[in-house]
């Protein structure tokens, strides 16, 4: 990865968008749980990738590529999470409900639903994009124990929700 | 819960998290617009022609639409002998550029590449790259390229500042081993293609400056390349002609002509006025600038505020003053050498006032760094411009202390410690209301300084905009 960004930085627009497929269901996956709808969510991933291209220049430490991706994907979800407030509500009103979403998709969100926003993400950086709790940490400003006490949580939510046999099954 | 269930219920939530998510039409087109900016910004720095790295055309593709259809019925022979792909190798203003002609009436399959053989010390990263710890510019990357990845690159393969190319065979298949002019002083890799027409790929090899071409040409030639056939696999030229359309009614010069523009007088926030960084809910303003010869001079200096004392050291004397170094002055459009010429540089440092406006729950932290830009005066038409050329240390020097003009110190820095400190040193948490005064400095060549054709300005990482919108500070 480093060789890409170091490519991307001389301006290798080929080495750039391999970087980013690298990343793209992930950073889809963070922005469909922010936005829930999927356009609003190639919305913020494509300005992502457009911020990430613009300002790759000032990343020094290739090493923290995916932390500073990361961190812009979700400067832009919440950006957008504030623009779409209105027109959610005009759509709610007038009961509106996605159409056509894909099994995988609809699937994905319904796995989250049991979790607060906050612990959607971090479950999303723990489970998809692989980063440690210190990671993690640094990523959302939180304390690390705060980090994996609401990790713990959030699996204690999802067991409950999705695998209750799990639970109730228990040790005899 | 016993060690059991909780693995299995592990092994579920990883399976759910790791599926795949669908993306749509529209969706997919967002995406690749924003590549298609990049690659014309790309093709715009390195001077290629917007143009020649651009779709095929509209017109274009009703010919070969026609032409599909009055060989309806011979297509399969032609395709049959044709293979996956035939392709022509043209150079132009420096740049060696392989255009394929892809066959589309054939199955697109995928492809591994793994090697048998790597140099000493290499040892894998990500998939298909391999570097050395211990060695600078030691790595190889091996990328296996499809027909559906010639397809996304618009059926071009582009090399700059190639020097010389041979033509060879490797593992029965047709080779180019591609070398770079001054490749040991400027730093610049070099490649082999393997080219496969019967079996649907190429495989491209890079080998940065540390690797020697035979190296690499061992390493092609000890590759296990494994195709595997996938009956979902499609192109998307069925989506082409609507990306085009797109295209077409967007304007495809915007990126020329946003660049021809230039910088709007409006944009320009003179010395002593403030600038508004909405996204970071953050007002900033210049209150001096002054140039020294040595970089104790500046008021307050501390060690601390070096985003990288190792990179300052040995570009300086003991008494603080700059070295000289070698720097190149490199085309905008073709990025060629123009000159190369040792010079001297001094100190330039900014004191700078920021008002944390903003609330701070979103993000607490606020971006303090700036970059320098050089423009020409306001032409005629009251803009400011890009330089024609820009300067660069010429990267065998290894002077690392300034990346594209960006400041290498900060009075207060945010992050003093560990890894916050190497990603988020210039960031620093602020209250709503809270104030600040800072210095940061910049290290600027003395012919830069004395120059009273350009005019100097700060960029504001604050900002978080692209250079085209962003807001720019007059330093004098």
């Amino acid at each position: 990865m480093e060789e890409l960004i170091r490519r991307a930085k001389a301006y290798d627009g080929d080495a750039f968008v391999e970087l980013m497929e690298q990343h793209r269901q992930s950073m889809y996956k963070i922005a469909f749980a922010y936005l829930k709808r999927e356009e609003d969510a190639a919305d913020a991933v494509s300005e992502t990738i457009l911020d990430c291209f613009e300002h790759l220049d000032a990343l020094k430490e290739p090493k923290y590529f995916t932390t500073w991706l990361v961190r812009i994907l979700i400067n832009n979800c919440k950006d957008l999470l504030k623009q779409n407030q209105r027109v959610t509500s005009i759509e709610t009103l007038e009961g509106f409900e996605p159409q056509g979403m894909s099994r995988e998709n609809r699937e994905f969100l319904d796995y989250l639903e049991p979790l607060p926003k906050e612990e959607q993400l971090l479950m999303i950086l723990y489970y998809v994009w692989g980063f440690r709790t210190r990671e993690i940490a640094q990523i959302v400003n939180q304390k690390e124990s705060t980090v994996k006490s609401r990790l713990l949580r959030g699996r204690a939510k999802i067991r409950q929700t999705f695998f209750p046999e799990l639970v109730t099954g228990g040790n005899l | 819960m016993s060690r059991e269930q909780k693995e299995i219920m592990e092994e579920r939530m990883e399976m759910i998290w790791k599926q795949p998510l669908t993306m749509t039409a529209e969706s997919e087109e967002k995406i690749q617009d924003a590549y298609e900016k990049i690659r014309r910004q790309c093709a715009q720095k390195n001077g290629k022609k917007v143009h020649s790295y651009g779709r095929r055309s509209t017109r274009r593709l009703a010919v070969a639409s026609l032409a599909a259809v009055m060989l309806l019925g011979t297509g399969i022979v032609a395709a049959a002998a044709m293979g996956y792909f035939t392709k022509q190798a043209t150079e132009e203003s420096g740049v060696l550029s392989y255009e394929f002609q892809i066959n589309y009436e054939m199955q697109p399959v995928s492809v591994e590449a793994e090697p048998e053989y790597l140099p000493e010390g290499l040892e894998m990263g990500e998939p298909g790259k391999y570097y050395s710890k211990e060695e600078e510019g030691k790595s190889i990357s091996i990328i296996p390229v499809t027909m559906l990845n010639l397809e996304q690159m618009k059926s071009q393969m582009n090399f700059r500042f190639v020097d010389q190319v041979e033509h060879t065979t490797i593992l029965d298949m047709e080779a180019d081993l591609l070398t770079s002019r001054d490749d040991q002083k400027y730093q610049r890799g070099k490649s082999i293609l393997l080219f496969n027409p019967t079996e649907g790929y190429v495989v491209w090899l890079w080998g940065d400056y540390g690797v020697s071409m035979e190296e690499l040409k061992k390493v092609a030639e000890g590759l296990k390349i494994q195709v595997l056939e996938d009956p979902d696999l499609s192109y998307a030229s069925e989506d082409m002609e609507i990306l085009q359309d797109k295209e077409a009614a967007d304007g495809g010069e915007d990126f020329t002509q946003i660049l021809a523009a230039g910088i709007k007088a409006d944009q320009i926030i003179t010395l002593g006025e403030e600038l508004d960084c909405v996204y970071s809910g953050a007002k900033f303003r210049i209150e001096a600038m002054k140039v020294f010869d040595s970089i104790y001079e500046v008021p307050g200096y501390t060690e601390e505020g070096l985003y990288d004392k190792a990179e300052l050291t040995p570009w300086i004397h003991e008494d603080g003053t700059h070295k000289p170094y070698l720097r190149a002055c490199f085309d905008s459009q073709t990025g060629e050498v123009l000159q190369e010429e040792t010079v001297n540089a001094k100190f330039m440092a900014v004191k700078i006032h920021v008002n944390r406006y903003g609330e701070a729950d979103e993000d607490p932290e606020v971006p303090l760094d700036a970059q320098l830009v050089s423009m020409t005066k306001p032409g005629t038409d009251g803009a400011y411009h890009w330089l024609d050329t820009f300067y660069d240390p010429v990267p065998s020097e290894n002077y690392g202390l300034q990346m594209d003009d960006r400041c290498f110190y900060l009075s207060t820095p945010g992050h003093l410690e560990g890894e916050e400190r190497l990603h988020s040193f210039f960031y620093r948490p602020m209250d709503k209301g809270e104030e600040l005064t800072y210095i940061i400095i910049f290290a600027v060549d003395e012919d830069v300084l004395a120059d009273e054709n350009t005019e100097l300005f700060l960029r504001f990482n604050a900002q978080a905009t692209n250079e085209f919108e962003a807001d720019y500070c007059a330093l004098r």
